[in-house]
């Protein structure tokens, strides 16, 4: 046997490597999330700083000097760094901002341009920092506190209760129907039949297949002129556009999300079922339990581990829907709340917001979660 | 459960007596139709979307003219034997046409390829080290360390997508692979997984090898790893899938088309081509042949971890 210290120097040495990871990418980002929720970051609000430029063209444009040797007199005589942010740029700069850039050197930053030091684009915060001795951090974009502001958003925004309601609703409605269906499904294919295998790889193929590609297929059957309105059509029905119609849109991407994953569940249960005890069927016989007691007495009870645990692994896949949102529901009022959180972080650029939204989102899962292990653990037998 | 039993009662299942359908001949008939109808449901749309990739854009029609091919029309009208659907000829060439049309379509499947195999790659290699760390080896702080990961373990990964993303920023990680790769190696479900495996491996190998006097690293590498391939494959297969699916996280991490992968390029396909559906449907299948290939071919190893999976749940 090794030393003790060479033991932990490899345990580390092997762990390093994921509990570096998780601390950079799960656990710092779970922290700065709940900090961003309590701010109004705005990375499109920045864009003062941010925007992008090319110093030797701005000047040319704006003074009509050249790159020449020759244009360096003009140059030093003419740019002057706060006048060239205010009425060249038109950004508005605060009191302390504009002393600070009194101290701006524009010799060295002249003479690093016609030295070709500052070819090509960069940021005007990058520009304004790098001649700047001191008060960088003025040209920086800081997000500002707001507290528990965003969540008192939350409260007067409709869209957060409409969204949060529809992907309940998407979780109650997807949850009750395809733990129903998948119960069917596993005891219609639980004989003795040689095929079984085969209807179990067939119900499996949705759920291996992606959702992006899902998506794209079912936009085509569902759309106005798709084969579900014909066929509908053939039994006199009016054709609807399913997806566009606020009515339908979430009934049919919860239709679409039953069939990519009722397969996958029906697997569960079948297992559930072949673990249930020869002898308690037989028992039933003997005892001459018609079939909806037999089912109702023993086969449900029995499943209910794997019931449980579809119920639970349904839930929260629900909740988080997004891909299927994010293709087929063109419609806010129909949106899910992964999809809110998106649209606000990404499209609109409230990510303080949305960070608040996602805390939020965190705690209804953590307590669904832990809710239902509860229940499990109570159940266990 | 109350709700469930209702549900059941309500639907009429009485008559199921639940193990099988093969008692009576009339369940048994019942049974058969409900699983070939919910087979037929399940291939309907792949099986549609199939035809309509075989139909060319435009055909000429009865009065001789060049139009649009209905595809959407009820009977879909195939002749396995003339190679017709929707009544005109079967082709395969919008197969080709996409990569032509979408000139990055081959740049994305490449895409997809080195970011799922990457990430399949490193997420089974460091999780099984540290798997094999904490099962193992006794460390300082392994405890701690240890509770952190169980604490992270019901986090929804798409609640921490905002911070992500300002951190791959930070990083200067945007639209590279690196940003798109190196995250996804976080994956506490594998290692957890790895680490019951490795509790349960029994002692005697390693403690022989031990006595040998090999080293740890040695050990690790020579006896262990090598009993550990089948669940090492086993996992590796699932997070291949899952990154080849992957759609929110590259959505997010790139915004530059040659950085795109399948799936993104499948929605930016939708946005500008959304009337030819030849075209979507043949993007479509493509993009997810392959998995369902690697299904078929572990199609026994699939079913089977998702029933032992669902008796330990």
């Amino acid at each position: 046997m090794k030393s003790r210290t060479q033991e932990a120097a490899w345990g580390y040495l092997l762990a390093f490597p994921a509990i570096a990871g998780a601390v950079l990418f799960l656990v710092y980002p779970i922290a700065k999330g709940l900090w961003l929720g309590l701010t109004d970051y705005n990375p499109l609000s920045s864009t003062s700083f941010t925007v992008s430029l090319d110093i030797g063209e701005e000047l040319a444009l704006q003074y009509g000097i050249g790159s020449g040797t020759e244009d360096r007199a003009t140059a030093d005589e003419l740019f002057d760094a706060t006048e060239f942010v205010e009425y060249g740029l038109a950004i508005d700069l605060s009191d302390a901002q504009r002393a600070a850039l009194q101290s701006f050197d524009e010799r060295a930053m002249l003479d690093d341009l016609y030295a070709g030091k500052l070819a090509g684009k960069t940021t005007l915060g990058q520009l304004l920092t790098r001649y700047l001795p001191r008060d960088q951090a003025l040209f920086k974009y800081k997000a500002a506190m707001v507290g528990l502001g965003n969540f008192k958003k939350m409260l007067g925004d409709q869209y957060f209760w409409i969204t949060l309601g529809n992907s309940f609703m998407f979780a109650i409605i997807v949850v009750t129907l395809q733990t129903f269906l998948s119960v069917l499904l596993a005891i219609a294919a639980n004989g003795k039949n040689r095929s079984a295998h085969f209807f179990k790889v067939v119900f499996f193929i949705p759920s291996v297949t992606s959702s992006a590609a899902i998506s794209m297929i079912f936009w085509m059957l569902y759309s106005k002129p798709g084969i579900i309105n014909r066929l509908f059509g053939l039994l006199g029905f009016q054709a609807v556009d399913w997806l566009n119609n606020t009515a339908t849109a979430l009934p049919s991407v919860m239709a679409l999300n039953i069939w990519t994953t009722a397969g996958f569940f029906m697997i569960t249960f079948l297992a559930g079922l072949q673990n249930i005890p020869d002898e308690l069927y037989e028992c039933a016989a003997i005892e001459g339990a018609p079939p909806a007691t037999v089912f109702f007495r023993i086969t449900l009870p029995m499943l209910r581990p794997q019931i449980l645990y579809v119920v639970i692994m349904g839930t929260i896949g629900c909740l988080q829907v997004f891909d299927q949102v994010y293709f087929l529901i063109p419609n806010m009022r129909n949106a899910t709340y992964a999809f809110y959180i998106y649209k606000n972080a990404f499209q609109y650029g409230n990510m303080g917001y949305a960070s608040a939204l996602a805390a939020v989102f965190m705690v209804i899962i953590l307590v669904i979660t832990s809710i239902q292990r509860k229940v499990i653990r109570e159940s266990a037998y | 459960m109350k709700a469930l039993t209702k549900t059941a009662a309500a639907t009429g299942m009485k008559g199921l007596p639940g193990r099988g359908l093969g008692d009576s001949p009339i369940a048994s008939v019942i049974g058969k139709a409900i699983l070939i109808g919910y087979a037929l449901i399940c291939v309907f749309p792949f099986l549609w979307a199939f035809l309509v990739s075989l139909a060319p854009l435009t055909a000429l029609n009865a009065a001789g003219e060049r139009a649009g091919v209905d595809i959407m029309r009820w009977p879909p009208a195939i002749n396995p034997f003339k190679l017709k659907v929707f009544g005109v000829g079967a082709t395969f060439s919008n197969y080709l046409e996409i990569f032509k049309v979408v000139p990055w379509f081959g740049r994305w499947f490449l895409n997809t390829i080195v970011f799922a195999a990457a990430v399949t790659l490193g997420t089974v290699f460091f999780n099984t080290l540290a798997a094999y760390s904490f099962a193992r080896l006794r460390f300082p702080l392994r405890e701690f360390w240890f509770t952190l990961f169980l604490a992270t373990l019901m986090v929804p990964t798409n609640a921490i997508m905002i911070p992500l993303y300002t951190l791959l920023i930070d990083l200067g990680f945007v639209n590279t692979y690196q940003g798109l790769v190196l995250p996804k190696f976080v994956n506490v479900g594998i290692l957890f997984f790895m680490r019951q495996f490795f509790i349960d491996f029994p002692m005697a190998l390693e403690e022989a090898a031990r006595m040998d006097g090999a080293s740890v690293p040695r050990t690790f590498f020579s006896v262990v790893l090598p009993n550990a391939r089948a669940p090492m494959a086993a996992q590796g297969i699932y997070v291949f899938l899952g990154a080849w699916n992957e759609f929110m996280w590259p959505l997010i991490v790139t915004s530059n088309k040659e950085m795109y992968t399948l799936t993104i390029g499948l929605a930016f396909f939708k946005s500008s081509y959304y009337t030819y559906w030849q075209y979507l449907m043949a993007a479509s299948l493509l993009a997810t042949l392959p998995m369902v290939v690697i299904f078929l071919i572990f199609q026994r190893q699939f079913v089977g971890n998702a029933m032992s999976s669902a008796i330990k749940g």
